[in-house]
């Protein structure tokens, strides 16, 4: 008698602790502007695939159930926490009349400069500093498409890049991403898109960066659909998290069956079968 | 202990102060010149548990990594500075700002503050002064003889004494902006003091330099608009409620994991 099994029921309830965290990580921002919601995924683990398929191995040990039955493991297997996936579908858009609230209608990501390199938000509710720059909540500015500058010269790096208005009449962002002042144009907010989003890794403060070991394949955004006056709320779904809350606590509440019924086994053969008395 | 029970306290404390900024929104909403905020939120940092492309076994990589939020933070409190409506007075030494900029008051302490409330009075040395007697900037004197105080929509400020007389020019007012409006900081009684993100105020006549023209005999509403309040404040507490649940389903858990032995 084998009491491995336990951890098989440990696993589980392991993975299913990391699903409610998850969970209760979408739900904490389930009104933060731009948010997307996680989802954890999982996968069968199984130890007998560690060893390559062709290996024989000459019983040394005497027959057991294993010896007749080819489980390939599959008695051991366990569940192990495969990747977090965001899902990306578009949150609703919120009327907020804010001249500098700006919602992607679509997909597409607005580029910030942040200390540590260029960022991609999708949340729009910038604001203006002290200097004038267009600058998203955390101070960090955002960025014009590159070859755009006020003067008309050809401008590649962040510095140059950024939005900078002088106060003095009305700030309008169009559809397509042209930043005007007044009858002034100074440029087109960069947009971009990431043609493979699994590539993009949550950085806190409502910023994606880039995986390390994934190549991102960065576009810019052909017809970019902007909302001025409009901010996109969180894409998280209050009655579809509460339902898998529900799951999660039960399969959570199941594995820990799992174990009490290995225990109650081990129970039985230590204290019932090793008892000579009868 | 799982990471949930800290992340929905995180969840609650943020809707609680989304509900703080809802409540002194509905509490303003018949404050003249009040500005309503929102709170904005943002998500904190993720704890990765595994990197994209490190070895989940021995022939497979995880392709993806595995990582969990741990919450969310209050970013900012926005104000909006949009326009409130005009409440008609007929009260001559009422104004109201069409557009952008700030009435300036000097204050007690002799600082200068800036509120876009324009409901002045005329202090004892008749003076015009706001309702907690700021004196406002540039210092306009009414004569105790005026029959008539007209205000120009450029600021200029006259008075006539009787109907036979040409009118007296009292002053010019000055109005002043500030490239980031929303920088300012509350201090309240309707008053502003600027902030390092805020930029520096600069004065101009009322219609240049970006700012609006000034209407007399009438006072700016609050700009809090009661249904979005009513909305946010469902929206928040429902949030905070469901906040809660994850932190009974986290506790029941934990409950669950203890009884197991």
């Amino acid at each position: 008698m084998s009491l491995k099994g336990v951890y098989t029921a440990l696993s589980g309830a392991l993975a299913q602790s990391l699903k409610l965290d998850t969970i209760a990580n979408n739900i904490a921002n389930v009104n933060t502007t731009g948010f997307k919601k996680d989802t954890q995924t999982f996968q069968e683990y199984l130890t007998a695939m560690e060893k390559e398929q062709g290996v024989i191995q000459v019983p040394k040990v005497p027959a057991s159930i294993d010896s007749f039955y080819q489980m390939n493991g599959g008695d051991k297997s366990f569940v192990d926490a495969a990747g977090t996936f965001t899902n990306f579908e578009q949150g609703s858009l919120k009327s907020t009349g804010g001249k500098l609230d700006v919602a992607i209608d679509g997909s597409g990501f607005f580029e910030v400069s942040t200390p540590a390199g260029i960022k991609l938000t999708r949340a729009g509710n910038f604001t203006v500093d002290a200097n004038g720059q267009l600058v998203t909540k955390d101070g960090f500015p955002v960025l014009l498409e590159a070859g755009e500058s006020e003067d008309g010269t050809l401008a590649e790096d962040s510095e140059n890049r950024v939005v900078k208005f002088t106060g003095q009449s009305t700030m309008t962002i169009s559809e397509a991403g042209e930043v005007m002042e007044g009858d002034k144009k100074i440029g087109k907010l960069s947009l971009v898109n990431v043609l493979n989003p699994e590539s993009l890794q949550k950085t806190g403060n409502n910023y994606f960066g880039f995986k390390e070991n994934l190549n991102p394949e960065v576009v810019t955004l052909k017809n970019p659909s902007l909302k001025q006056g409009f901010i996109e709320t969180s894409n998280v779904n209050i009655i579809q998290e509460m339902t898998d809350m529900i799951m999660t606590q039960r399969v959570f509440e199941g594995t820990q069956k799992a174990m009490s019924a290995y225990d109650n086994m081990a129970d039985k053969l230590i204290n019932q079968v090793g008892n000579t008395k009868g | 202990m799982f990471k949930s029970l800290n992340t929905a306290a995180t969840g609650m404390v943020a809707q609680q102060s989304n509900m703080d900024v809802v409540a002194n929104n509905i509490a303003n909403v018949n404050t003249v010149g009040f500005k309503k905020s929102r709170a904005e939120f943002e998500d904190l940092v993720y704890s990765n548990l595994k990197d994209p492309g490190q070895a989940s076994g021995l022939q497979s990589v995880s392709p993806t990594g595995v990582q969990t939020g741990l919450g969310v933070r209050t970013a900012a409190t926005q104000k909006d500075f949009t326009d409130g409506q005009a409440q008609i007075t007929n009260n001559p030494l009422d104004m109201q700002i069409e557009g952008a900029g700030f009435f300036q008051v000097r204050t007690q302490d002799g600082e200068i503050s800036y509120t876009r409330d324009g409901a002045f009075k005329k202090d004892p040395g008749g003076k015009l002064a706001d309702k907690n007697g700021n004196i406002l900037i540039p210092e306009i004197t009414i004569p105790e003889t005026a029959m008539i105080i007209e205000i120009l929509p450029n600021g200029e400020i006259k008075c006539i004494h009787n109907k036979d007389a040409a009118p007296e020019v009292l002053g010019q007012l000055e109005i002043a902006n500030f490239i980031n409006p929303a920088g300012l900081k509350s201090v309240g009684k309707n008053l502003y003091v600027p902030s390092p993100a805020s930029g520096q105020a600069t004065a101009a006549r009322p219609g240049t330099l970006g700012t609006g023209y000034i209407s007399q005999g009438q006072l700016e509403t609050s700009n809090v608009n009661i249904v979005d309040e009513m909305i946010n404040m469902i929206s928040a507490q429902r949030a905070y409620e469901t906040n809660s649940k994850v932190i009974q389903t986290s506790d029941q858990m934990l409950q669950t994991a203890v009884n197991v032995k």
